[in-house]
This record gives C-alpha cells, sequence and structure tokens, in this order.
C-alpha cells in the first residue's frame, strides 16, 4: 500500500527551517547574548541552550516572521535562567539585564554598523590595531598583550578603552551622517 | 556621573573584569537611566562587532578565502600576518559553521579554550 507523502510543511520540515533560520542569524543572536553576557564560556551556554529551545519550540514560530526577534526573545530567558543559576556578584543585577532587553536596538541596524566599523577601525592608528586584534582575533588577556606590546597591563586596558571609545563615536557620527543624507 | 566614568564601567563590565561594587553601581545606574541603557548598547555594540568580524577575518585568512567579508578587515589583515594562535582559534571556528544540527557545530562544544571571555 501506497503512503501519502509527506506534506510540505510538516513538523519535521518547520524545525529544519527553523534551524537554518538559527545558523543564519547565529551572529545576530549571538551579538544579542554576549552584550547581556560577556563571559564567553556563559554566552556559549546560553546560546546552546537557545538553540535547543528554539528547535523544540519550533513548531510555535510563524514562517516570515521576524526570527531574530523571536530567538532573542528566547535567549533573553536563558541569560535570566543562567545569571539565576551562576548567582555571581560581579554581573550586572536581574533588574538590569530586564532594563537593558527592553531597550535593546533592532538587530538590523547591526548591518550598518558592521560597514561602517570597518572603515572607523582604519582610521586607528596601527598600535591600537594591533591590540584589537590580540583582544578580539587572539583572544589574549591584558597581561599577554602587555607582554607583545611592551607595555603594562594598565595601559593596555587605557588604549582599549581609547580605541573602544574612538570606535563608538566614529559609528555614532558616521550613523548620523548617513541617516541625515 | 560623568559619562567616562560610566564608559569605565560598561568597558569593564564587557571585558568581565567588575568587582562586586561596581557591578552594583552600574547596574543601579542602568535600571534607573534610559541614557546609561543606550550607553551600554552603544558599546556593546561596537565590542560584538570587533569580536564578531575580526574572528571572521581571522577564519577567511586561516582557510584562504581570496574575497574576504567583511571587506574593511581585509585591509586590516594587510598589515597584520595572521599568528599562530588565531590560525588555531580559526580553525576551531571552521568547525563550528561546519555542522548545522543541535551537536553538529558551535552550538554543543566549546572553542577547548577555556572561559577566555574574562581577559582581564
Amino acid at each position: 500500500m501506497m503512503t501519502n507523502p509527506e506534506p510540505a510543511n510538516s513538523p519535521a520540515d518547520t524545525t529544519e527551517a527553523v534551524q537554518l533560520l538559527f545558523v543564519r542569524h547565529e551572529p545576530a543572536i549571538r551579538a544579542f547574548v554576549r552584550a547581556l553576557q560577556p563571559s564567553l564560556a556563559d554566552a556559549d551556554d546560553v546560546m546552546q541552550e537557545t538553540f535547543l529551545t528554539v528547535t523544540r519550540k519550533a513548531a510555535a514560530f510563524e514562517l516570515g516572521t521576524n526570527f531574530v526577534g523571536w530567538a532573542c526573545g528566547i535567549a533573553r530567558l536563558k541569560v535570566l535562567e543562567n545569571l539565576r543559576t551562576q548567582k555571581r556578584a560581579t554581573v550586572l543585577s536581574e533588574a538590569a539585564i530586564i532594563a537593558l532587553t527592553e531597550d535593546a536596538p533592532e538587530p538590523e541596524i547591526t548591518n550598518d554598523r558592521e560597514r561602517i566599523l570597518e572603515n572607523c577601525v582604519q582610521r586607528l592608528p596601527p598600535k591600537l590595531r594591533d591590540l584589537l586584534w590580540r583582544r578580539y582575533s587572539s583572544r589574549q588577556s591584558s597581561e599577554e598583550m602587555a607582554v607583545a606590546a611592551g607595555m603594562t597591563p594598565t595601559a593596555v586596558r587605557v588604549a582599549l578603552t581609547k580605541a573602544r571609545g574612538f570606535l563608538r563615536d566614529c559609528v555614532a557620527s558616521e550613523l548620523r551622517k548617513a541617516h541625515s543624507l | 556621573m560623568r559619562n567616562g566614568e560610566l564608559d569605565d564601567l560598561i568597558d569593564a563590565c564587557l571585558d568581565g573584569r567588575l568587582s562586586e561594587a561596581e557591578a552594583a553601581k552600574l547596574s543601579e545606574l542602568i535600571e534607573g537611566s534610559a541614557d546609561a541603557r543606550a550607553r551600554y548598547w552603544e558599546m556593546a555594540s561596537v565590542h560584538g562587532l570587533l569580536e564578531q568580524a575580526l574572528q571572521q577575518a581571522s577564519l577567511k585568512a586561516a582557510i584562504g578565502q581570496s574575497s574576504p567579508a567583511p571587506a574593511g578587515f581585509a585591509r586590516f589583515l594587510q598589515w597584520r600576518a595572521l599568528p599562530p594562535a588565531a590560525a588555531e582559534t580559526a580553525i576551531g571556528m571552521l568547525g563550528r559553521l561546519a555542522g548545522l544540527g543541535p551537536c553538529g557545530g558551535s552550538l554543543c562544544q566549546r572553542t577547548g579554550t577555556g572561559d577566555r571571555g574574562r581577559v582581564f
């Protein structure tokens, strides 16, 4: 006896589609999580839990609607769960995290910022770019960077703060210019 | 509070090096001020974008892709040779990107470098 072919929108199809959406939008979801969860290990845990929940609740997502917003809503709950589990006193309070998530910028803005950031990085002196590379690509500690750059760890932290401050102001200024055109 | 002090607290938070007193102070500011929250997101956005862009650049350099994106960091790579540690990180990320299933990639494994988010 012939069996009916699986319908196009079967639960398995929906789950796979939602998983693919997660992979495609992982950078935006991760950026949201990393802003609230500076520890890389905690952020990885939250991303993993978020993926599992997104997969489990795939049928509840309406394809064609705002996936990043939906996934970030789940990620927000996972960040709060992680916060309650870890009970660390050296991280933001639960109330602060909730307040931040309520004011989170739309992920769509990120693409503009990424393009502008690339140009702003080029305006930094080579030494600051080198520190940024070591910090964000090689994930060196301030002590490792200090040895490599012939600086003190405090000087490294000050220089990185200065570089990020410059980039923040540069990106904000360029965004204002772009939006005024 | 001066913006500089707020920025220092936010920087410390994003680097995972807040003290208990600083965490309480920053939490209080964020809870009570929309301006502080906006400032936090501005700085977190730069922090996150740098992390992603530079890791992506190192990955693309490690696998020898000729047209890396974001393009600006291709220029960034021109003055900076890829150190062995970055290549190692990039190879780990290549494995991450290869898997789509729940246990096929980054979602079920760590990079093996421990908690490197706390770098300071």
